[in-house]
């Protein structure tokens, strides 16, 4: 659902660096990427000038199957502003994804009490406002819920 | 060495503005967690959930610390929460859910205080006369990351291990020897992984380490025993009360909280949501 940005009353991404911006930009085309490292090949979420794990500067924007498995999960009751509160409860997950690492997002699509970890979910976009489009997540197609 | 310690409660404390303060700290968190209403108390409780899901850790020894830490602070004169007395188990786990599986009372509250410490010589303590000398024996410091996805598990921070391992090498005595602890407790959870990491057992058995009031001030290691962030005070850079407490300890001035003979005492700070880690080692001299 896009909205005005004024309208918008949660928090949108503040600050992002330009070197950070093909992560949104390929959550806008609704193809998501990530940068990945050309020297120990692991997959950085939030995009970084050197690798977490081995210091490389050599990183190279890579597409992701969108999908993966629960990690972990909370259903967030007392929510950080009104305009969450109308969401409340929310599902937050961590989710282990099937290149390695992991992501964090919305879930949508079950009821807080079914959520199991190890559940395999898959990436949704959400087009918040016409500049921002967020990463969610739902039960992956087909699965077993 | 630490001379002189005070605690207290600032006179607006209860003026600070719990909304104001819930919606600041969710943004600690950068862009790519709090556009999805992400707060502090969410960051851990993926924690305990995964602790839970790892290892069995239950809500009921979540609670014990809450419990344990309570006690503490009715024992304790300038606690914001003493003045509510005793809690139970049930009291906990029926308090409202804020983020699941942290109940409110496994969360700590916001207050405003303020303490101080003063350093200077044993000799010029000991010429003052008036308290005990209490001496720092060893510290240390480690940082493993920034982003939550960053670090390989949530359950096991390898960096809460340096920093206790750098200040007990330093210190030069063993985990056993110590008779009082402070952990960072802004939730339970915190304890229970705090415990763990700094080796006062292994890894997914601090849940039962804390449970039937392990760390109550008659259990196995006292901890938190002002009450914590939970029960005495979360005001800001609150480790500062930790670091009171556990002198006020060494010196045999705790009062009614006071652990018995006590002489080492083991100090776990946190920075972030599990992100950075800072340990010492202090003792009577």
């Amino acid at each position: 659902m896009t909205t005005a940005a004024a309208d918008y009353k949660k928090f949108l991404p503040e600050g992002i660096p330009p070197a950070q911006m093909p992560f949104w930009e390929s959550l806008k085309a609704r193809a998501v990427q990530v940068q990945r490292c050309d020297n120990c090949h692991a997959y950085l979420y939030i995009p970084k000038d050197i690798c977490n794990h081995c210091h490389s500067d050599r990183l190279t924007w890579t597409p992701i199957s969108g999908h993966g498995e629960i990690y972990t999960y909370t259903v967030v009751r007392r929510a950080p502003t009104p305009a969450y509160a109308e969401d409340a409860p929310y599902t937050l997950v961590h989710v282990t994804m099937d290149e390695g690492f992991r992501m964090i997002g919305k879930l949508n699509g079950v009821a807080p009490e079914d959520v199991r970890i190890g559940a395999p979910v898959q990436i949704t976009y959400e087009e918040v406002t016409p500049e921002w489009t967020l990463m969610e997540f739902e039960p992956a197609a087909g699965a077993e819920r | 060495v630490i001379g002189n310690a005070v605690a207290g409660r600032g006179e607006g404390y209860a003026s600070a503005s719990r909304d104001a303060a819930v919606a600041a700290m969710a943004k600690l968190s950068g862009p790519y967690e709090y556009v999805y209403g992400t707060t502090r108390i969410s960051d851990y409780a993926t924690l305990a959930m995964r602790h839970f899901h790892e290892y069995g850790t239950t809500p009921e020894q979540l609670a014990e610390i809450a419990v344990a830490q309570r006690h503490g602070s009715t024992l304790h004169p300038l606690s914001v929460h003493g003045h509510r007395g005793d809690i139970t188990v049930e009291d906990v786990t029926s308090s409202r859910m804020i983020a699941d599986p942290l109940h409110l009372l496994d969360c700590c509250s916001v207050n405003q205080g303020g303490g101080a410490i003063v350093v200077t010589t044993a000799d010029h303590v000991r010429a003052i006369g008036r308290n005990a000398p209490v001496a720092l024996l060893g510290y240390g410091e480690g940082h493993s990351h920034i982003d939550p996805n960053a670090v390989e598990s949530l359950t096991e921070f390898p960096a809460a291990k340096v920093a206790a391992d750098t200040a007990f090498g330093m210190a030069g005595v063993s985990r056993d020897d110590i008779n009082v602890a402070g952990i960072s407790d802004h939730f339970t959870i915190g304890v229970v992984t705090g415990l763990e990491d700094a080796g006062f057992c292994k890894k997914g058995e601090g849940g039962a380490f804390v449970d039937k009031g392990g760390t109550s001030l008659t259990g196995r290691l006292p901890t938190n025993t002002s009450g914590g962030f939970l029960s005495f005070s979360h005001a800001g850079m609150c480790g500062i009360f930790t670091l009171i407490e556990l002198v006020d300890q060494l010196r045999g001035t705790a009062g009614g909280r006071q652990v018995q003979d006590a002489s080492l005492a083991f100090l776990g700070g946190v920075g972030g949501a599990d992100q950075a880690f800072c340990s010492a080692i202090l003792g009577r001299v």
